[in-house]
């Protein structure tokens, strides 16, 4: 993604929703708890404002919505009901659901905007639906033409006028802006935002309700409407007034309301009104101007007349003038309203060429105040510069510094006149031994007044949509305490602390190729004492390693926490889809475990409370008959053993009715009846794991496939753990995971086979012998041997791997390992040494093949592939 | 505070915020004839225009900041 700025805002998106989400939840279980609702508000807040940075619109309805119900239930005029909640859930949801699509698109989906509409209303009807305390909602539509006739009333006459021409038949955006009553509370300052509206030309601030004693008077609550308009574009006006959107009113309307007259109609009709009527059903525009002009000077200022003839000629002397307006104009001379102008487009078409040319020489110039004085300040400063003593060396680079210095400035300035002789003076200055000549020419410039030209809109320029930036002032962006503690919590990309991994492990391995070194050293090249210093280095350097990966290994160690906490708000809504009432409770959530394991551990603990919920945990009316209490609870605890991660999972629900597992894998022919009646209910229990087995009277969405349990097991057991479950039929059910803490070094034993080295992981090795030929027996079809009094099985690993075999020899090298609970003898080729490596489990495709547990990188850069004993046999 | 109230007159000066509107209420309460100087005002919360546009006190002094001067003038003009 090419924008930093929008990478941080997905992340920080991302928090935000995380941090509302938890804070509802919570909240719902302690709904006054005003800390909790200052949160979701903060995090729903800062959203919106951040959306609104990347004019995000959909987001920004949604999270202002979802403020406004917040800031109610803040303010206590409101109750938490949970119907809210979901309804905020979802919205919530619905956002997220929009982060990755603007993560790969840098943008919203098409749809977003319709969505976000539609949910921001259903927000807004619990606003609406509680509170008589705070003033109606801004109606629906609101009439224009009354508040335009008083915004065009305070306004003079010439300034009218003058505006009118300015305007160039260009529509002018009206806008009323009714603040939400609580907005102050929000931080918002309508008049701050009102004031800083480009073009703002007319403005009026009422009140909306007539004003109460002083003694009553709340100065918190926002009862002002602002209305007014501005000469610039419907666009760049609605943009501006975007984070408040729901509250402001935006219309079009033609710059023939300037010309609305003013002042009281007289008690008859001038005697001269037929005539002008006449003229202009004529179109005879010209005579009528003379007419107008010479009537005009017979009025008072005051007459309604006279600001009709005042506005007509300025009609008529515009590119604009036409009969109709005319026409309305004169009409109006009778009645106090307005012309009716709505019949007008808003933008007019000039019947003759525009009169008012762009003058070329009025140019768009920075006439502020601000941009001469940081000007004048520039210019001096690049004087200093020229005039201090200076190394050699550097004159020409500062001459050059200095000339675009001052040229940027003086194209800004547009005071490209100048550009020519300062590049001249700079580059004779450089043939000079001194900056005389660069100095004097740009104090000349600093001598020259300026001019202030104020900057008229050309009126052929198209309507180019410059985003005016929205003011932030008046919203109070509350960043809570999070952004203190940005020192203390880096924020590292996961990919960094893996090369780092990587990096340590190369280390381990090489570090480990000293010792032999010495032994060299010492044996072959009989230099004893560099041997010795050889040892001792590598002591200095194992310890080095060693505590270097141990860093590093805490570095990738992440609370569990990372993948409990999406596990309230499943338990909530999993439990309300299936009618029943079950509480969660979490217990060692800070307990740390290595990241990749954490990531691998999310599916199965999802698979394992969903069972519990759905299976275990028994329907309300169920509990009672059991004499349960009503709430089913599921208990997560997490904590250290020795060099596991332990994660106990129990619940309160049924159990597991070994009888009915019995009947299930008879029926599906997974164990025959023999063996089924030999099995302890412990050892039926563990059929759980098996695929495809379920005893559920109906597969839900949820569950009840005989899924989920085989690959909690598969997924646990791939990474070196293990899975128990107990149960105890109508008390509840007990799974256990067990992970190994790091993915640490593991210590494998090498083996050759056809030419191959494979790695066994030590702690599956019990001895190695060797064994004769003879010494095979063979029991049923299958060989073994006996070793120590016991029949040991005995596997030919080559057929295993599908490995050609070599030839028989008289003795075989066997290994023999402990699998399972079971000794079993692997006939391979050759033995080699015990060795430590970092094992890394393989990706892709050949992570499908169980067989292998993954590869580890030996000291000389080759790979040793090992083997995953349980999977294999 | 932004407010500097002398006998009869409140001085606002540079910004005036949502929480002086209280403030400034209470003086018109107890000073019905005060009177605002708005010279050295920057900006006012709109806070701070509500409480001036129901208690309609006498400004002694338009600001100087024009864009304040201009919002104030279009929206204190009466019809």
């Amino acid at each position: 993604m090419s924008n930093p700025l929008l990478e941080l805002f997905i992340s920080e998106a991302q928090e935000l929703l995380e941090t509302a989400v938890t804070s509802l939840l919570k909240l719902e279980k302690q709904s006054d708890n005003a800390e909790l609702i200052n949160e979701a508000f903060r995090s729903v807040h800062t959203l919106k404002s951040s959306a609104a940075m990347f004019d995000f619109d959909a987001i920004t309805l949604i999270a202002a919505a979802s403020e406004d119900l917040l800031q109610r239930l803040r303010a206590r005029e409101m109750e938490l009901r949970t119907d809210m909640v979901d309804e905020l859930f979802d919205q919530l949801d619905c956002v997220k659901t929009w982060i990755p699509y603007i993560e790969s698109h840098e943008t919203l989906p098409d749809n977003a905007l319709t969505l976000a509409k539609e949910s921001a209303a259903r927000i807004r009807a619990y606003l609406t639906d509680s509170s008589d305390a705070t003033p109606p909602p801004p109606p629906a539509t609101v009439s224009i033409n009354s508040y335009l006739q008083e915004l065009i009333a305070s306004l003079s006459a010439t300034q009218c006028q003058q505006l009118f021409m300015a305007q160039a038949g260009r529509a002018l955006t009206f806008f009323h802006y009714q603040p939400d009553s609580q907005c102050f509370y929000a931080g918002e300052d309508p008049l701050l935002l009102v004031k800083q509206l480009p073009q703002l030309q007319a403005l009026q601030i009422k009140s909306v309700a007539p004003w109460s004693a002083l003694e009553d008077f709340d100065t918190y609550t926002c009862q002002l409407v602002f209305f007014g308009f501005s000469s610039d574009n419907f666009s760049n006006v609605s943009n501006y007034f975007r984070p408040v959107a729901e509250q402001v009113q935006i219309s079009k309307i033609s710059p023939l309301w300037l010309l609305t007259p003013q002042g009281e109609p007289p008690t008859e009709p001038p005697e001269w009104l037929n005539q002008a009527i006449e003229l202009v059903n004529q179109e005879n525009l010209s005579e009528l101007q003379q007419l107008a002009h010479n009537k005009l000077a017979e009025l008072p200022e005051s007459a309604r007349a006279a600001s009709v003839l005042h506005h007509l000629l300025s009609l008529l002397n515009s590119a604009w003038a036409n009969s109709a307006a005319a026409r309305l104009l004169l009409n109006s001379i009778n009645s106090t309203q307005a012309p009716d102008w709505q019949v007008f487009p808003v933008e007019l078409a000039p019947k003759t060429p525009p009169v008012i040319e762009a003058a070329p020489a009025i140019k768009q110039t920075v006439n502020g105040e601000a941009q001469q004085q940081a000007f004048r300040h520039i210019l001096q400063e690049q004087i200093k510069v020229l005039e201090m003593a200076d190394n050699p060396a550097l004159r020409s680079g500062t001459l050059q510094a200095v000339l675009t210095t001052i040229s940027n400035c003086l194209n800004y300035m547009q005071l490209s006149q100048h550009l020519a002789v300062v590049s001249y003076a700079q580059q004779q200055s450089l043939l000079e031994p001194d900056n005389r000549l660069f100095i004097s020419a740009l104090q000349t410039i600093l001598q020259q007044p300026f001019e202030a030209v104020q900057a008229i809109p050309s009126p052929i320029a198209d309507e180019q949509p410059e985003i005016a930036t929205p003011v932030r002032n008046g919203l109070v962006i509350d960043k809570p305490a999070e952004s203190e503690n940005l020192a203390k919590v880096l924020k590292i990309d996961q990919a960094k602390i893996d090369r780092l991994m990587d990096l340590v492990g190369e280390l381990i391995v090489a570090k480990n190729s000293l010792p032999y070194l010495a032994k060299r050293a010492d044996g072959i090249f009989e230099a004893r004492e560099i041997a010795k210093e050889i040892k001792d280095q590598y002591g200095v350097i194992n310890r080095i390693a060693d505590e270097m990966q141990d860093a590093i290994m805490q570095v990738r160690m992440l609370p569990v926490s990372q993948i409990l906490k999406r596990f309230p708000r499943l338990v909530r809504d999993l439990s309300h889809a299936l009618d029943k009432q079950v509480e969660l409770v979490i217990h060692g959530e800070n307990t740390e475990i290595d990241k990749n394991i954490i990531e691998v551990l999310s599916e199965p603990l999802i698979h394992i409370v969903r069972n519990c919920i759905d299976h275990g945990i028994e329907s309300v009316a169920q509990r009672r008959k059991a004499g349960k209490p009503d709430t089913g609870r599921i208990t997560i605890n997490a904590y250290q053993e020795h060099d596991n991660v332990i994660l106990d999972i129990s619940d309160d629900g049924e159990g597991i009715d070994t009888n009915a597992v019995r009947q299930k894998a008879l029926n599906l022919g997974i164990i025959n009846q023999e063996r089924l009646d030999a099995m302890s209910d412990k050892e039926i229990m563990q059929l759980v794991f098996v695929a495809g087995l379920s005893t559920s009277q109906k597969i839900s969405d949820v569950s009840g496939r005989g899924v989920g349990m085989d690959v909690v097991h598969s997924v646990i057991q791939r990474f070196g753990g293990s899975v128990s479950l107990n149960s105890q039929l109508g008390q509840g059910t007990q799974i256990q995971l067990s992970l190994p803490l790091t993915m640490a070094v593991t210590q494998v034993m090498m083996i050759e086979l056809n030419g191959q080295l494979f790695g066994i992981p030590i702690n599956t090795v019990v001895e190695t012998i060797r064994l004769p030929i003879d010494k095979i027996q063979t029991i049923k079809h299958k060989e073994a041997f006996v070793l120590r009094d016991r029949i040991v099985p005995l596997v030919r690993l080559h057929q295993v791997l599908e490995l050609p075999e070599q030839n028989q020899t008289e003795e075989l090298a066997v290994l023999v390992v402990k699998v399972f609970g079971d000794v079993i003898g692997l006939v391979i080729d050759k033995f080699h040494g015990g060795l430590e490596v970092i094992l890394k489990p393989m990706e892709g495709v050949l992570n499908n093949f169980r067989g292998y547990s993954g590869t580890a990188l030996l000291g000389d850069g080759s790979i040793l592939i090992i083997l995953n004993l349980k999977e294999l046999l | 505070m932004s407010i500097k109230y002398t006998n009869n007159i409140a001085y606002l000066q540079q910004t005036c915020t949502v929480e002086e509107a209280e403030q400034l209420l209470a003086w018109f309460q107890s000073h019905p004839k005060g009177k605002i100087n708005l010279k050295a005002c920057e900006h006012l919360h709109t806070a701070i225009l509500q409480v001036l546009l129901a208690v309609n006190p006498v400004i002694t002094a338009e600001p100087q900041n024009k864009q304040l001067k201009t919002c104030l003038k279009l929206a204190l003009q009466r019809s």
